[in-house]
């Protein structure tokens, strides 16, 4: 055999060690399942009853005439470790200087001194809110005073909020 | 140095520089999952909900009045001093409250006006003629209630003869409870 050969025999060779060495790389890999309980998370709702009516049904207030509006919400709120506050916020009627619109809340039939409520904790709660429309008969000089009015009393906004726990 | 030591040293260089190539992958991808792994549910939350009680709208009424008379205005001509003419007029409660009602009014000297509720009578009325300071004129007129009334001219002493007057009279409604 001449040295051309030899080497050609030897660089075939040198390439079949070197592609099968390449080959036979290999790592390795193992895997297990971890087996985690379901996690459910909880939830924080306010939701109305859509139970809200006066309580007189009256087609036009006058002087002396004073009415009450009533609606009923369930403030539900699910988590361990949960903890929210309660706001209710109302726009101010104004330019209807004879009139008075005042809000009211009761907690669990809990009458409410603000606004707000602080800190509450997880469970179902039932809030009621009572808009009372007051337009009182005075004995001052006899006017005119916001007669054929139209007046959009505005919502009361109840909001609940997370807090840190 | 033998050709199988030369052929043995290339292939384990080959094979060194494979398997360093091999674990340099493998360490971007287990550094890459750790990555993804520690970023999944990372955004921060705070639950919040509203809902709203919607009262509506309030309407307000008013209160108005109005008077209809259908007089005839010869009727109160020529009159002598102490004679007097009634002529019937109606009080209409238009509004949404009950009214107490009070008349006032204002003519020449010489001329007196009266009102009373009620049909017109046969004889002079009675009473205080009407001036600028309101009198009662009967009991409330309830909303959409309806009233007759009566309207005098008297002539009296201090008309001038052969003068005339305009004559006016207001009726005024003021709510009661």
């Amino acid at each position: 055999m001449n040295k051309f050969t030899k080497a050609g025999i030897a660089t075939a060779a040198a390439v079949a060690l070197l592609m099968g060495g390449a080959g036979t790389l290999a790592y390795w890999n193992e895997s297990a399942n971890l087996d985690a309980d379901t996690v459910t998370a909880g939830h924080l709702d306010i939701v109305s009853n859509n139970d809200g009516a006066w309580d007189t049904s009256v087609d036009k207030i006058v002087p002396g005439d004073t009415l009450t509006y009533t609606e009923t919400f369930v403030v539900s709120a699910v988590g361990d470790n949960l903890k929210f506050d309660l706001e209710a916020t109302m726009p101010t009627l104004t330019g209807y200087d004879a009139i008075t619109v005042t809000p009211t809340f009761e907690l669990d039939d809990e009458t409410l001194t603000g606004t707000t409520v602080e800190d509450l904790t997880a469970g179902e709660y039932s809030l009621e809110v009572t808009i009372v429309v007051a337009f009182p008969f005075g004995d001052d000089t006899p006017g005119d005073e916001d007669e054929d009015a139209s007046i959009a009393l505005g919502d009361v906004v109840i909001t609940a909020t997370q807090v840190a726990a | 140095m033998p050709v199988d030591d030369i052929r043995t040293r290339r292939g384990a260089r080959v094979r060194r520089r494979a398997i360093r190539g091999l674990l340099g992958t493998a360490a971007v991808l287990a550094a890459t999952t750790l990555v993804a792994l520690s970023f999944t549910g990372g955004s921060l939350a705070r639950w919040v909900d509203t809902a709203a009680a919607r009262p509506g709208v309030v309407t307000t009424g008013s209160a108005e009045l109005d008077v209809a008379a259908d007089f005839t205005a010869s009727n109160w001509g020529n009159l002598l001093v102490g004679e007097s003419v009634r002529q019937p007029f109606t009080v209409i409660n238009t509004g949404d409250v009950p009214l107490d009602l009070a008349a006032t009014g204002s003519a020449a000297a010489g001329y007196e006006l009266r009102a009373v509720r009620g049909a017109c009578p046969v004889s002079a009325i009675g009473g205080a003629a009407l001036d600028a300071s309101p009198s009662a004129f009967g009991s409330a007129l309830a909303p959409g209630a309806s009233a007759h009334a009566c309207l005098e001219v008297r002539l009296v002493a201090g008309a001038v003869a052969g003068s005339t007057s305009n004559v006016s009279v207001a009726v005024t409604g003021t709510q009661v409870r």
